[in-house]
């Protein structure tokens, strides 16, 4: 019952029908009644003829001409058309030759009264049954009273009557149903706009349409802009938010490294305090600017970004040989934004670096299974609550190397804030702990293992951008 | 060495200014974008550290203008943006390395020293010469394995010869790159100074590290040991 669709249709069937239904009723009765009425009156003229026509001898016999028959078929036995008359003790006086014993009749009536019944007959069938009582002036100045019959077979009133209402109801059935697809049909034309415009909302949401059209029907109108001042708001706001982080960034850091470097000897007190206001500012800033939610990303291609940070690195690192293999095809995408998979790709491959490796790998797997077979592996965080409703296919971006590998008792804090495995080299606690929450955010989760080559294997898994 | 520090906040700018000037650098320096990149064109400058906020022109700016130009030397960009975003973004206009604030000039240091050697294709922060080895960071040098004990002067000429290994040198040169621009110059100290220094280096004359080609300079003439890497 959750669509507007099938609720009015469900409503239109239900006020159909019962319309429909009482209509076809009320015609079927208006029609029948129309039928007898019509009946009732020829039989009444049947028996003003049959009036007209008979003879009544002196003795108070009753004789109609055969030739002058209210109807010629009263002449032919059992022809449905039948006639008779009556004395006033009930006794059959006349019959029509049509008739070969009594048409049914309960009782007599009042004089000048005319009675109209249906009867039903074990050898004429069904039949209506017109009595009339009169009272006639024999020649000797008696008065005579007689009651004249007049019957009807009902089988063909009864066939047409059938046959009219099969007709009747057939027609307004058609009607009915054609109705109700005319009304399914404006229905689907009328919900044209919604659908359309939960189509093109899918689109902003996979990047290939920047906000909705403004071309829709006025009442849809105001919705439709909200959603786009929504969308404008969401956009400005991150972007706000990000430049004021980075304003803070650069306002603090700056003092701080002169604070810092007041305090010649690295033991002094204001260069401990420097260095953690230093920490608590840097990881707080960046977790702050990881922390904010990524509405509305369009599928971006990794091998590009992951070139370019394999440059950067492969110049900072150029006493080194390091060789870097980027394995990740032109078509594998990821839904982020590029300067998070910077972030990202760049944490992760420095960290590499850092940690001694020399032949640094970099994979992109597509399917659901799981990101590593090896035992070490260890899932740290959560599917996020998207990911459990919706089991959707993830894609996952290994970054192997040769180097020391992770302590395998210290694999589990690596990925929590600020715990280094090693504390000479700095970054690599805060930048894994980054890492791990900019992915969450796009509904992943970060693997920690053991890499075919030897060393650290970090595993992004997240939604396939489909 | 003769080292550019463009740094809009003063204090943090004095700072690497006199660490750097206490470790035998000549320094440039300069508070805001339009000036530091006069100083970039300007100056024979051998190692250049750019702060990218800037007033007047952004660092990146001058970064690009200055290898539009084809000046060749090491530029490390010092910034409190420390995304990759912009860590890439340096480095591809570029920049040779990149360290964020706040940072130790310790560090900055020894960045400074990894991009130095590197002109010369020396990847470790040890010189070693057949006969005569330079360690960089604690600036000793042994001849034969004996320490040979230097003024901070004699060292300075040391290593810009050595880190140039093979290539004339000429005395107008190595003093560009050896005092800043208002101190008084004169070639006949410089003479004076790199025979002291040939005669602690090598007494018997033996070695012959430094060799005088007249009237174009000096070059540093020993062979890089095998095993060190090039």
């Amino acid at each position: 019952m959750n669509s507007i669709s099938v609720r009015l249709l469900l409503a239109a069937t239900l006020v159909m029908t019962v319309f429909i239904g009482l209509t076809t009723l009320a015609i079927q009765h208006t029609v029948d009644q129309r039928a007898e009425t019509a009946t009732f009156e020829r039989m009444q003229g049947q028996i003003y003829a049959l009036l007209g026509s008979t003879e009544i001898g002196n003795t108070g016999a009753i004789s109609v001409d055969n030739a002058d028959m209210p109807n010629p078929r009263m002449r032919q036995p059992m022809s449905g058309h039948y006639a008779e008359v009556r004395d006033a003790n009930m006794a059959q006086v006349w019959r029509s030759p049509s008739l070969t014993s009594e048409l049914p009749s309960s009782g007599d009536g009042a004089i000048g009264q005319w009675i109209f019944t249906r009867e039903d007959h074990s050898q004429l069938g069904p039949l209506f049954i017109l009595r009339f009582a009169v009272e006639w002036l024999l020649p000797e100045g008696d008065i005579a009273a007689y009651q004249f019959i007049v019957g009807d077979s009902r089988q063909d009133f009864n066939h047409q009557q059938t046959t009219f209402n099969r007709n009747l109801w057939i027609s307004m059935l058609t009607m009915g149903a054609l109705l109700l697809m005319s009304i399914a049909l404006i229905l689907a034309w009328g919900l044209n706009p919604i659908r359309r415009i939960s189509r093109q909302l899918n689109q902003v949401e996979n990047g290939t349409r920047e906000s909705l059209p403004d071309n829709v029907p006025v009442e849809l109108h105001p919705l439709t802009s909200r959603i786009n001042a929504l969308i404008a708001s969401e956009r400005g706001r991150q972007k706000r938010y990000r430049h004021t982080l980075d304003d803070l960034a650069h306002s603090l850091k700056t003092p701080l490294s002169v604070l810092r470097n007041i305090g010649a000897d690295s033991d002094s007190e204001i260069t401990r305090q420097a260095s953690r206001m230093e920490q608590i500012i840097g990881y707080h800033i960046k977790r702050a600017d990881a922390g904010t939610r990524r509405l509305l990303t369009p599928p971006l291609p990794v091998a590009p970004t992951a070139e370019r940070i394999i440059r950067t690195l492969k110049k900072v690192y150029r006493d080194r040989t390091i060789r870097f293999s980027n394995r990740v095809a032109a078509a594998d995408q990821l839904r982020i934004e590029e300067a998070d998979l910077m972030e990202l790709l760049g944490n992760l491959l420095e960290n590499a670096c850092k940690y001694g490796a020399s032949t640094i790998e970099l994979s992109f797997v597509h399917d659901g299974l799981p990101p590593a077979p090896d035992l070490k592996n260890r899932v740290l965080k959560r599917r996020t609550q998207r990911n459990d409703s919706d089991p959707q296919q993830l894609v996952h971006l290994h970054i192997d190397d040769d180097g020391q590998g992770f302590p395998a008792d210290q694999i589990n804090d690596l990925i929590n804030r600020g715990v280094r495995a090693d504390t000479r080299r700095e970054g690599q606690g805060i930048g894994l702990a980054i890492s791990n929450e900019l992915v969450e955010n796009y509904g992943g989760t970060i693997t920690l293992g053991q890499s075919p080559l030897g060393g650290a294997r970090v595993s992004i898994s997240m939604p396939a951008a489909t | 060495m003769r080292a550019l520090v463009i740094e809009d906040e003063d204090t943090l700018r004095e700072q690497i200014v006199d660490r750097l000037q206490q470790e035998g650098f000549a320094i440039d320096a300069a508070g805001d974008g339009n000036e530091g990149l006069y100083l970039a064109r300007e100056m024979p400058i051998d190692v250049a550290i750019v702060d990218l906020g800037l007033p007047g022109m952004d660092g990146m700016d001058i970064i690009r203008k200055v290898r539009d130009e084809g000046h060749l030397y090491p530029i490390l960009i010092l910034t409190a943006r420390d995304r990759w975003e912009d860590r890439v973004a340096g480095l591809e206009a570029g920049a040779d390395d990149y360290l964020g604030k706040p940072f130790h000039l310790e560090e900055l240091l020894a960045r400074l020293r990894a991009l130095l050697r590197r002109v010369g294709g020396w990847a470790h922060p040890v010189l070693d010469f057949d006969g005569l080895r330079i360690e960089t960071r604690e600036q000793q040098v042994t001849v034969a394995g004996e320490p040979v004990s230097l003024t901070a002067f004699e060292y300075r000429v040391l290593e810009y010869l050595a880190i140039h290994a093979g290539e004339v040198i000429s005395k107008p040169v190595l003093l560009d790159h050896l005092y800043e621009e208002d101190t008084e110059r004169d070639t006949n100290v410089l003479e004076v100074f790199v025979r002291r220094l040939r005669r602690k280096l090598d007494p018997e004359n033996t070695l012959s590290p430094i060799e005088t080609l007249r009237g174009r300079g000096y070059r540093f003439a020993l062979e890089r040991s095998k095993n060190a890497d090039s």
